[in-house]
């Protein structure tokens, strides 16, 4: 197995390029021992070539000295383990042209191996083949051109394959690669530190001045190329500060920004609605339709109840999510998105966060789990964690149903002042809620899990462009198959578990006789295994005010909050259940607590269950992505526990308050 | 000495130098801010946010205003 080494700026897209060619995800992994933000892999064409390749993708840098540890990761890799990989890929940010440039200088003259340029992010074509010709002929390396918006998975693997073809043939004749002279890198006595792994004859001790001078020389190279060869159009340059100077105004700056994200909330819940509803019908007709062809035993149940409604009851969400992804793709190809990070800069960093935090909180309000993917734009590692950390907190569209059935049930439809309604202020004040509590816990782990100075004080805002549409559906598609994915692997097992957990060990045959269907339901959760468990929790869920049905619907929760619904509907005996059904609504407001004869569901305890949802991390799903992305089980657990300590303490208190 | 928080939308300035500690000129050179360049100040931010300026007249930037503070500029006049 062959090595290759993915070396570049922060968000540069080696992970994309990564993704490329293992045909994987990136997950994090540990280098030489260290826990930093790497990730190693086999290329995905190796099934079909005699050359086996592996790549690894080392922490973003800046430049060569090291100013962190996990920087210091990559320049020891840079400088002392390059027998270790047969090629450095260097990935040039055309966003970032100059800098990236640069990097690739200093890199040349002390990295003692085969190095291949890509030129990333050449979205808008811009960069032309003439271009790439000039560039590579100057810098004496072959140059790769590419975009991640144009899929070129194939021809970026043959380029990287072909030049290492070419460099055996040159070695095999005795030939070198290149004619490169390789120096010793120059370091501060400063950032000796982050160097610890490596003996000290790997570099040399320099005085700050000569370092800086060392940048400044590759920085001047770099801007005189690129000056030579590649003109930025001027027309676009003035199309771009005109625009900025309304979008980024003091005062108008702020109303557009409301304005479009207004228009995407509403588009999210207006134009998702239809599709909704055809979707949920599609589920019910399903089973119907499928019913007759099963055998009328629990192979039955099985389908319809656990697979059909457990599934599609997730699947509804699908149009809301590809819908935001759409739209969020195209502000984001038109460079919106680093205007909007500039604009809400000021509020993050008062949590001790980043503009690029507001993305994935963004995104949070449509599902967590797109949310949590969406934070690997955030540079630095704390600032990283801290927003991970507290996303699932944003009102999700899954606790909508909740929302939807309990609000609609409990609190009165009134007037205030003329215009506000009683129930949108509830909605209101819960996502209120979920959003401050989730900048406060952000904060509160700035100070203690994560501290830290904040990493990124640079945003580049690229020239305005035309997004293309085509693209967006492309991702949209895209973020939408993971999503159905999901639905088809965790959502689908935990629907099955649900319903054998609801469904055995069943009642007694004699307690049936009888009953209608919905009774017979009741009857069997109650006796099944999630009706014990209920039961058995039942005392811890009393100063929140809730019974065992109520806790029986927490649990089932836990895999997806949507399942809350259903699983009150089963509860209630009335089969078929959603949260627009007046039934359930009527049943729970008209059950009466067999003992003292008041109502066992009243505002206290609707309120209390809202603020438990709004708090409370249940969402299997999340947690699932959490360990993926954060490669460890210690922040899903955390994240678990200190989000379920308020769901409790926060149901508590409201139902004491309340009662 | 001014620094780059200290002026208008519309400003054009030049970079002279960088202050604080040695880390900042590392990341501010780093990132192809350099001693001599042209940058012109496209907006400010109420309560202090971040500033957006326009680098060498062809690229543009934000960056946070303690940062700007560490950006030694020369005033070269205004944009028309």
């Amino acid at each position: 197995m062959r090595t290759t080494l993915l070396v570049g700026f922060p968000n540069s897209g080696k992970s994309t390029i990564f993704n490329m060619l293992t045909g994987q995800l990136r997950k994090v992994s540990n280098y030489s021992g260290v826990t930093v933000d790497s990730a190693k892999a086999e290329y995905l064409s190796n099934s079909i070539n005699d050359i086996k390749l592996s790549v690894v993708d080392l922490p973003g840098i800046y430049s060569l000295v090291p100013t962190s540890l996990d920087e210091g990761v990559t320049t020891a890799a840079l400088i002392k383990e390059t027998s270790k990989f047969d090629t450095i890929i260097l990935v040039i940010d055309l966003d970032r042209f100059e800098a990236s440039l640069s990097l690739l200088l200093a890199i040349k003259e002390v990295a003692n191996t085969k190095i291949i340029a890509i030129i990333n992010k050449n979205d808008h074509l811009h960069f032309s083949p003439e271009h790439t010709k000039k560039l590579s002929t100057y810098l004496g390396l072959p140059v790769f051109t590419m975009s991640a918006l144009n899929d070129d998975e194939k021809s970026l693997d043959y380029f990287i394959r072909q030049n290492i073809e070419s460099n055996d043939e040159l070695s095999a004749k005795g030939k070198a690669f290149d004619l490169r002279t390789i120096k010793k890198l120059k370091i501060s006595e400063g950032s000796q530190v982050f160097l610890k792994n490596i003996p000290p004859d790997n570099y040399i001790i320099a005085t700050e001045k000569e370092i800086i001078d060392e940048i400044k020389t590759h920085q001047a190279a770099a801007r005189s190329t690129i000056q030579s060869m590649y003109k930025h159009s001027q027309a676009k340059t003035n199309f771009t500060q005109k625009l900025d100077s309304l979008i980024l105004h003091k005062f108008w700056g702020s109303v557009i920004f409301i304005l479009i994200f207004y228009f995407i909330f509403n588009s999210i819940y207006a134009w998702a609605g239809p599709l909704m509803d055809f979707s949920e019908t599609f589920f019910v007709r399903l089973g119907v339709f499928i019913s007759p062809y099963l055998p009328d035993n629990f192979i039955r149940s099985l389908v319809i109840d656990g697979v059909i409604s457990g599934v599609g009851g997730v699947i509804i969400f699908l149009p809301q999510i590809m819908i935001l992804f759409f739209l969020l793709s195209v502000l984001e190809q038109s460079g919106y998105i680093s205007r909007a990070a500039v604009l809400t800069d000021k509020v993050m960093s008062v949590f001790g966060l980043n503009g690029k935090a507001f993305l994935p909180y963004m995104s949070g309000f449509a599902c967590s789990i797109p949310a949590i993917m969406a934070a690997r734009s955030i540079p630095n590692q704390k600032e990283r964690a801290a927003t991970i950390m507290t996303i699932p907190m944003i009102t999700c569209s899954a606790r909508l149903p909740v929302y939807v059935l309990l609000i609609g049930t409990f609190i009165p439809s009134v007037k205030i002042w003329g215009f506000l309604n009683s129930q949108a202020l509830a909605f209101f004040f819960l996502y209120f809620l979920g959003t401050l509590f989730a900048l406060v816990a952000a904060k509160i782990f700035r100070l203690t899990l994560y501290k830290g100075e904040t990493g990124n004080f640079i945003i580049d805002l690229p020239h305005y462009e035309k997004p293309s549409i085509k693209f967006a559906f492309k991702q949209s598609l895209r973020k939408g198959s993971t999503f159905l994915k999901k639905a088809g692997t965790i959502i689908l097992g935990l629907s099955i578990l649900i319903w054998f957990l609801s469904s055995y060990p069943g009642p007694n045959a004699n307690d049936l006789i009888g009953k209608s269907d919905e009774q017979i339901s009741a009857i069997t959760l109650e006796g099944s295994a999630l009706g014990f468990t209920g039961k058995f929790i039942e005392p811890a869920l009393k100063p929140m005010g809730m019974n065992w049905k109520m806790g029986v619907g927490l649990l089932v929760a836990f895999g997806a909050r949507e399942l809350f619904v259903s699983t009150l509907g089963t509860i209630y005996a009335l089969g078929e259940v959603d949260e627009e059904s007046s039934s359930l609504r009527d049943r729970l407001s008209s059950e009466l607590d067999p003992k003292t004869g008041l109502p066992v569901f009243n505002t206290a305890v609707a309120w209390s269950i809202l603020i438990f949802f709004v708090f409370a991390l249940q969402c299997i799903s999340t947690l699932a992505i959490l360990k993926k992305e954060m490669g460890s089980w210690k922040y899903p657990a955390f994240m678990f526990v200190y989000m379920g300590g308020l769901g409790y303490i926060g149901a508590t208190l409201t139902y004491q308050f309340l009662k | 000495m001014s620094t780059l928080a200290d002026f208008k939308v519309g400003d054009i300035l030049e970079v002279i130098q960088f202050e604080g500690e040695s880390q900042y000129e590392f990341k501010f050179i780093s990132l192809g801010i350099l001693p001599g360049d042209k940058l012109e100040i496209q907006s400010k931010s109420v309560l202090g946010g971040p500033i957006s300026v326009k680098h060498e007249g062809a690229s543009f930037f934000a960056l946070r205003l303690d940062y700007a503070k560490k950006i030694i500029v020369k005033n070269l006049g205004k944009n028309s």
